[in-house]
């Protein structure tokens, strides 16, 4: 009877009271998470691989990283028109549920970014490469940013829908874990000066930071909480799906138009901090580098 | 831009909401934009913000120390 | 020992120090001591323990039991359990204007102090909001809605003017 399950869904989502909708934790979701994660690390090695060919056929041209934002500029641009003038408000939140277009696709890439950091944490220990310390900065620095953005919109959305700005709910804790753990990830690569040691100590932090990702994606799941949880395709009507997906392919391509932007960044310090010995005077460095 | 449009209106019923013959609530949302646009201001403010600093913060070729 | 060697090692640590964590977050029981919210039947199991300090309670508005004070400025309702009209619910009294999505039937969470006479007197009461996202249904004409209300605001304003 899918009636009748959709009126339970509507009912569970719509009552916090009822902690039937707390999803336990199976050996099966286990499992499946560890070999997601395995084959996700595997994935970005790929990618850096990719990069690094792209790069190589390319040599290091700028237009690929300008195109990709190029074209994530133009998603975002048509995604905006219709997230604010195309699709139909919502039935019970109006017009504010326009607030989600940009909410949930600046948090999933955020997350995506935040994934990649713990790959390629996990990578440089498996096999240092200043290329995967570069990403690893690179994807920190753009998690921050977009997670940032997320969080402080959903404050947004929180007050005319919630009531208030902030909450302690699970789901806005570990957010705020997240962002704090690592603007001190990118502190600690600040302070660390010498570039072992930072690639080093940054991916094992990177690995123990990580845990609040999932924490943060289930936190809806496992704890209860006044933020709703997931969203399906059966939960969200088609004019309202649209530009949801288009904002997150927009902020998709963002995403690595300014990860491989700000990892060629990474990596030309890094080769600067090699390529130039700590003992050496201000004098000689400028005779190596002229 | 019928948002912006709605703004006035929808201000001026919010304040008629707010008069002691109607307090409670409908159930339902009305007005808002003003967070709305708040909202996309503040992304793209802060996208193309991250993306300044990032060209700010290329890599050249010839580095002065 | 190679660098190499030191660095698997440093890894197998990590990782395990990370399960641990995720593992004791997960299945640590965490969501059993510290709720975000009571449901009106834990805070009424509670007993005296509920009685005083600042507390949270999640449930469904009873439909039926809304009601504006308009002399005293203050809202009443009936928080429940769940829909069934025989669940366990607790009287509420809110200083607080709720948000414009209160209505009855939809979720909410009340911030306030539960006195020995039964009644929660919250401070701030917050909408949930499910998952659910849709567009408004044909006979809903959501879009004009203010203009019933201003052309029913906007005689009052004019004659006020004059």
């Amino acid at each position: 009877m899918p009636g009748m399950q959709t009126l339970a869904r509507v009912l569970l989502a719509a009552g916090p009271a009822d902690a039937e909708h707390i999803q336990p934790v199976t050996t099966g979701m286990i499992v499946k998470y560890a070999v997601t994660t395995v084959v996700g690390i595997a994935l970005v090695w790929g990618v850096i691989r990719l990069f690094g060919w792209i790069e190589e056929k390319t040599r290091a041209s700028f237009g690929v990283r300008a195109g990709l934002i190029g074209i994530g500029v133009i998603l975002t641009a048509v995604g905006a028109y219709l997230g604010l003038f195309w699709a139909p408000p919502d039935r019970m939140m109006g017009d504010v549920q326009r607030i989600m277009y940009c909410h949930v696709p600046l948090l999933w890439n955020a997350l995506i970014a935040l994934c990649i950091n713990f790959a390629c944490s996990v990578l440089y220990l498996i096999k240092p490469s200043w290329k995967t310390d570069s990403l690893a900065e690179a994807a920190a620095e753009t998690g921050v940013v977009m997670g940032a953005n997320g969080v402080l919109l959903g404050a947004i959305w929180a007050k005319p829908t919630w009531g208030v700005w902030w909450t302690w709910d699970p789901r806005l804790i570990a957010a705020a874990i997240m962002l704090i753990a690592y603007a001190g990830y990118l502190a600690l690569r600040r302070f660390i000066e010498d570039p072992d040691r930072r690639a080093l100590w940054s991916s094992v932090v990177g690995i123990l930071v990580a845990v609040d990702l999932p924490v943060v994606w289930f936190a809806v799941r496992w704890f209860r909480s006044i933020h709703q949880f997931q969203s399906s395709p059966s939960t969200v009507d088609p004019a309202l799906r649209v530009p949801l997906r288009v904002m997150a392919f927009a902020f998709l391509f963002l995403l690595m138009g300014f990860l491989w932007q700000r990892y060629r960044i990474a990596l030309a310090h890094r080769k600067d901090e090699v390529a130039l010995p700590d003992a050496l005077p201000t004098t000689a460095r400028r005779e190596v580098t002229p | 831009m019928h948002g912006l449009t709605d703004l006035l209106p929808t201000l001026l019923a919010q304040a008629a909401n707010q008069a002691p013959s109607a307090p409670l609530p409908t159930g339902r949302i009305t007005g808002g934009w003003g967070y709305v646009w708040f909202s996309y201001a503040l992304t793209f403010l802060t996208l193309a913000g991250y993306g300044v600093s990032l060209w700010v913060r290329r890599p050249r070729p010839t580095k002065d120390v | 020992m190679t660098s190499q060697a030191r660095n698997i090692l440093i890894l197998a640590g990590t990782l395990c120090v990370a399960s641990a964590a995720l593992a004791f977050i997960a299945f640590g029981k965490l969501g059993d001591n510290l709720v975000y919210y009571w449901s009106p039947a834990e805070l009424l199991a509670q007993g005296d323990k509920a009685i005083g300090p600042t507390i949270r309670m999640g449930g469904l508005v009873k439909a039926g039991t809304v009601h504006w004070d308009e002399q005293h400025t203050r809202l009443s309702f009936e928080v429940a359990e769940d829909t069934s009209p025989t669940a366990p619910s607790v009287k509420v009294v809110s200083t607080d204007l709720p948000p414009q999505m209160f209505r009855e039937g939809i979720g909410v969470v009340v911030e306030g102090t539960f006195a020995a006479n039964g009644v929660f007197t919250s401070t701030r009461v917050m909408v949930n909001h499910s998952n659910e996202y849709r567009a408004p249904k044909p006979g809903d004409h959501h879009k004009d809605d203010w203009k019933k209300t201003l052309e029913g605001a906007e005689p009052t304003a004019a004659r006020e003017q004059r």
